[in-house]
């Protein structure tokens, strides 16, 4: 806890600077392994700074598990409030773009393309307001660390213009980074923490079963306080697309030496509605298909039942009403709520 | 001898019995040094010196007995004892530490217990004291760093027991040569210095050295096999000291005390205005008596606006709540807030306006800390005579068109009572609706005015049944 505090202290300092110097304060990205405790001291250090009226925003860049909204998400959001114990962090006007996959690995260019969508946003929100650009934030990342992991990490490091880098409970990590930064870039400060105390070791189902509560929490809140509504939606008035154009063939399948030509980020209108049984769908605010992977979420509902014979689905939506938007993004993992 | 040495050699024998740490003997010389305040006030730094000397001079397991003792008297007798008390505690508590494993978990906890009591810089050397203590016994001696296993302050009589009285005088004046064995028998070399010894060993000086002279600082005791703890340097300490050792793990632990202390000070600024805000979340949510939901995300446009909005409220060092719910675009801000001028507490005999039959919209106000209809007045006499309603009743402002509340020329008595006999369904579950919709957002996205939209707002509400 002592190193949290001097950590705190030395970006509190920088944030003093960077208000006075009319300059962007300190963008801190947290790395390490999974179950390292990224997510808790990304809190403590959010919570510090509000504790001492800064307004850092928070980036959640952690697909599999975020702690911003369901998973299958890249989510920023201001913190104004401190966290709370019990509600998490304040999830009221979050800026959310939906990978609609829980493994980075699975799309890694459409993941750096929404973490380049991030970094531009929070660029423009820091040249908003002086104080809000002074504020910093604080960035929470995959847990995947190794091969291409690693070079995901890189390039958020790199889009985000990152300051400073947390390396949490892995020493490995930190002298890859340390070594690899310092010829790229010498003014990125790694700093190498030691795990959180308490952290345990969840195992492949507990971390499922942790989506599922994500999802969950979407709908009902995390007080089961929330009242989402059920609704039924005809399939001509809604338009599904995935990203990626469906599953991609295996190298084993294609012929010696040929790889998977098929473009990461294309954009393919699903055609059996039956697949997105039990899926998340994304509600994009995009106004026109083509804009879908370059405009953030409305919000997500969860698919219930498919009707082929009556052309409806009946999904769960967070509030009652017509949805925000007709364009709905798939995800392609699977939920099932109670 | 003058009553008062008496006295202070009375209590002396009192606390060399107070050989096991029960409660009653404790709380018996806690009371004898509470009255020896007020009777013989001049005896006091007297008893509080037999305390620290006892803790400092007396055998391990009677350390803690005394310690428990200076504990007592702080807590319950406090000033002036505690100021003679801080000034040695770092000592006295080091020295209780260095006795032995077993006393430890006790030491510990006493320390728990004197935050508060004891100022918090004497807390952190003791501390420190402890870590450094542990540091030693966890890294293993190493040369000079290795601590003298007696501090500088311990009474030579504790040497003697180490090391057979033979070779030793009494206890000495501090000048006094013969603290240091003969010089034909060197069991370890020392810092040369003080005056005293140099003319102590002036007769030998044409011979050559027959003890080593170490560069100050490098000096290292010899341990001898079977001689239990290493022989005692009171020089050595200093120069640890002075060589920033012991100096250093102070100076870390304060360091990052310091960041503590400065963030616990903003913190105390700022914890009241927080919590203020986390009441008034509550209390929103307790009013509302449907369950609200969560809203629709914002897009990047809006979610830029509230992050300009969001910064403004904390550079004004506003206790504001966070805004709940998608910020407005300016015109939407600036026609809320118009409307924001009327409003009225909520009357549950009067759900909808009086002349038009919308529902009012329920919002929570700060400033009332009430539910609110929003955009609503309650007319007076007069105002309502010329509505041609009963006293009383509250009608949206919109409603009264451009004429205000002076009302029109002629009446609209036809209309006015049985549309909002005909609405008040409607506006029942409007009126529900207004609700939650105020409770999730706080913020208002808009107002209907016009009669036409209750029937959306039925389907919805029907919906969400």
């Amino acid at each position: 806890m002592q190193s949290y505090v001097n950590v705190h202290d030395v970006l509190e300092a920088r944030r003093q600077q960077a208000l006075t110097e009319q300059r962007r304060g300190p963008t801190t990205v947290i790395v390490g392994p999974t179950d390292a405790g990224k997510s808790t001291l990304c809190k403590i250090l959010i919570n510090y700074a509000i504790r001492c009226r800064w307004t850092p925003a928070l980036v959640d860049l952690d697909i599999g598990q975020g702690s911003i909204t369901v998973p299958g998400c890249i989510a920023a959001t201001s913190v104004e409030a401190p966290i709370d114990v019990e509600e998490g962090f304040p999830v009221d006007a979050p800026l959310v773009y939906y990978a609609g996959t829980v493994a980075g690995g699975e799309n890694m260019a459409l993941y750096q393309h929404l973490v380049e969508r991030v970094a531009d946003a929070l660029e423009r929100r820091a040249g908003t307001d002086a104080k809000v650009a002074a504020s910093g934030m604080m960035v929470n990342t995959m847990g995947w660390i190794e091969g291409d992991g690693y070079s995901l990490l890189r390039h958020t490091i790199a889009s985000l213009a990152a300051d400073v880098v947390l390396v949490v409970g892995s020493d490995r990590l930190h002298s890859q980074l340390s070594s690899d930064l310092a010829t790229s870039s010498p003014a990125i400060s790694v700093v190498k923490l030691a795990k959180s105390g308490g952290v345990v070791t969840r195992t492949r189902e507990l971390r499922q079963e942790a989506r599922k509560v994500r999802v969950e929490e979407y709908f009902y809140g995390p007080t089961r306080s929330l009242a989402p509504a059920s609704q039924t939606l005809k399939l001509e008035g809604v338009e599904v697309y995935r990203v990626g154009g469906g599953p991609k063939a295996p190298p084993s399948a294609l012929p010696i030496g040929a790889t998977s030509v098929a473009d990461p980020l294309k954009l393919a209108r699903v055609t059996n509605p039956q697949e997105l049984l039990y899926t998340v769908l994304g509600v994009s605010h995009a106004p026109t298909p083509d804009l879908l992977l370059s405009a953030s979420v409305a919000g997500f509902v969860y698919v219930q039942d498919v009707d082929l014979a009556k052309g409806s689905m009946s999904v769960l939506a967070p509030r009652p009403g017509p949805l925000p938007g007709s364009l709905l993004l798939a995800g392609n993992f699977k939920v099932y709520l109670d | 001898m003058d009553p008062t040495q008496g006295f202070v050699t009375e209590f002396a024998g009192f606390v060399d019995d107070l050989t096991t740490p029960e409660k009653r003997n404790i709380v018996a010389l806690t009371e004898i040094a509470r009255e020896a305040m007020h009777n013989q006030p001049q005896a006091v730094p007297g008893l509080a010196q037999v305390i620290i000397n006892r803790v400092l001079h007396a055998d391990q397991p009677l350390k803690l007995p005394a310690l428990y003792l200076l504990d007592s008297i702080s807590k319950l007798v406090g000033e002036p004892y505690k100021t003679y008390f801080s000034a040695a505690l770092p000592e006295v508590f080091a020295v209780a530490w260095r006795g032995g494993e077993t006393a430890r978990p006790a030491l510990q906890k006493l320390l728990g217990t004197w935050r508060g009591v004891f100022p918090d810089h004497v807390l952190a050397m003791a501390q420190a004291e402890m870590q450094y203590q542990d540091h030693m016994q966890y890294h293993g001696p190493q040369g000079a760093q290795t601590a003298p296993h007696y501090p500088a302050w311990a009474a030579p009589q504790q040497y003697q027991g180490a090391h057979g009285a033979a070779q030793y005088a009494a206890p000495l004046p501090a000048a006094a040569a013969p603290q240091y064995p003969p010089v034909t028998q060197p069991r370890y070399s020392h810092q040369p210095a003080p005056a005293a010894q140099h003319q102590h060993y002036a007769a030998p000086a044409p011979l050559v050295p027959r003890y080593k002279t170490p560069p100050p600082g490098m000096c290292h005791p010899t341990p001898r096999p079977g001689s239990g703890p290493t022989v005692p340097l009171p020089d050595l300490l200093s120069s640890l000291l002075a060589a920033g050792v012991l100096g250093g793990a102070k100076a870390a632990g304060g360091d990052a005390s310091h960041a503590v202390h400065r963030l616990l000070a903003r913190t105390a600024e700022t914890k009241s205005a927080f919590l203020d805000v986390q009441f008034l979340r509550r209390a929103r949510r307790g009013g509302g008596a449907l369950r609200a939901s969560r809203l629709w995300y914002v897009d990047l446009d809006v979610w830029l606006a509230s992050a300009a909005g969001a910064g403004q409220g904390a550079a004004a060092g506003e206790g504001q709540p966070p805004q709940r719910g998608d910020r407005q675009p300016d015109a939407r801000v600036a026609s809320a807030a118009a409307q924001q001028r009327h409003s009225v507490p909520v009357d549950e005999d009067q759900p909808a306006c009086a002349l038009s039959g919308e529902a009012f919209e329920q919002v929570w106000d700060e400033e009332h800390q009430e539910w609110r209809y929003e955009g609503a007045v309650r007319l007076t006499g007069d105002q309502a005579l010329r509505y041609g309603l009963s006293p009383g009743a509250i009608v949206l402002f919109s409603a009264l068109g451009e004429d205000g509340l002076d009302g029109p020329a002629e009446a609209l008595p036809a209309t006015a009572a049985p549309g909002a006999a005909a609405k008040k369904e409607d506006g029942d579950e409007g009126q529900l609706r207004a609700k939650e919709e105020g409770q999730g957002s706080g913020t208002k996205r808009e107002k209907p005015t016009s009669t036409d939209s209750p029937p959306p707002d039925i389907k919805r509400i029907k919906l969400e049944g």
